[in-house]
């Protein structure tokens, strides 16, 4: 099985743990490796921008001196998006419904995001 | 204007013949195909600006960079690509690939991104360039790259093509001067 046919296996398999309506995995630079996410979104614009997200989060944290941030929850009426590490090379972004429970899906991100991390390292 | 780009090989013209096509200076202006303002920006000052968005976003700002000169890119090439079928009919592969060098040759010579080399086979479109104004900054700065560097003219090209084939690519660039190749080599094939 290829690299990227593991990798869409990692995000399909978030997505039928409910709740979670779109996932990517970016490089740290921004650039899209894998999406499950409609056509009518551009992907890779969510990448450079989910990634840009978290590279400004860490930047402003580690100017206040509050080290690296695990992750970054945006939360609106409409929905939850979630950046998040996933190893040196990648972050994980997903995008969740409204009233998803934000504890769970972080669990389940954690652990998508630690096989990716074994993937890509 | 359009004609020659789309109807000649201009890849061997020099810049001087180049410019005497594209560039018009009127009234203390440079003007790209007789109507777009041209300016100049130093490498250094370009690469600068790549450091100091660093700085702000951390890596993610290749990703910005990238896929925002894509997008400009993609917009040139389907611009170029509808306003050649509504005057000719259909574009085939071998002239969608003449203007691709075309235009990438214009960047070079007359806007002074570099001095460029293509090869181009039917799975690959390979782009070499011998002094990238990117890398140059880079070099100038004294900064040296843990990765390539040529943002900008990845992005763009990539999204030409994409615009000029009407067709998915994947891109990168492979060797940079910037993080010590000899050359800056961007590969782009289709998806």
């Amino acid at each position: 099985m290829s690299l990227r046919s593991q990798l869409e296996d990692i995000l399909k398999d978030l997505k039928s743990t409910g709740d979670i309506e779109a996932s990517a995995i970016v490089s740290r630079d921004g650039l899209l490796i894998a999406a499950d996410i409609s056509a009518n979104v551009n992907a890779e614009a969510f990448a450079a921008m989910s990634a840009t997200m978290l590279g400004a989060a860490e930047t402003a944290m580690t100017e206040l001196g509050k080290g690296i941030p695990d992750r970054v929850v945006v939360e609106s009426s409409n929905g939850k998006i979630v950046a998040t590490g996933a190893g040196e090379k990648a972050l994980l972004v997903v995008m969740t419904s409204p009233k998803a429970n934000l504890g769970l899906i972080l669990l389940q991100i954690g652990k998508a995001s630690r096989r990716v991390e074994e993937l890509l390292g | 204007m359009f004609e020659i780009l789309v109807n000649e090989d201009l890849t061997d013209m020099s810049e001087g013949e180049l410019d005497k096509i594209f560039v018009a200076h009127e009234e203390g202006i440079k003007r790209f195909l007789g109507r777009i303002p041209l300016g100049c920006i130093y490498a250094t000052f370009l690469a600068g600006l790549y450091v100091e968005m660093e700085k702000i976003v951390g890596r993610a700002a290749k990703g910005l960079i990238v896929n925002a000169s894509k997008n400009r890119g993609k917009v040139a090439g389907m611009a170029i690509r509808k306003r050649y079928e509504k005057k000719y009919g259909k574009m085939d592969e071998d002239r969608v690939k003449m203007v691709a060098r075309n235009m990438l040759t214009v960047w070079g010579k007359c806007f002074g991104w570099g001095k460029m080399n293509f090869k181009i086979n039917d799975s690959e479109f390979i782009l070499e360039v011998e002094d990238s104004l990117e890398s140059t900054g880079f070099i100038k700065l004294k900064v040296k790259r843990e990765q390539p560097a040529c943002w900008m003219l990845l992005g763009y090209t990539w999204g030409l093509l994409e615009g000029l084939f009407n067709s998915k690519f994947v891109g990168d660039e492979v060797e940079c001067r910037a993080s010590g190749g000899s050359i800056c080599r961007f590969v782009f094939r289709t998806e």
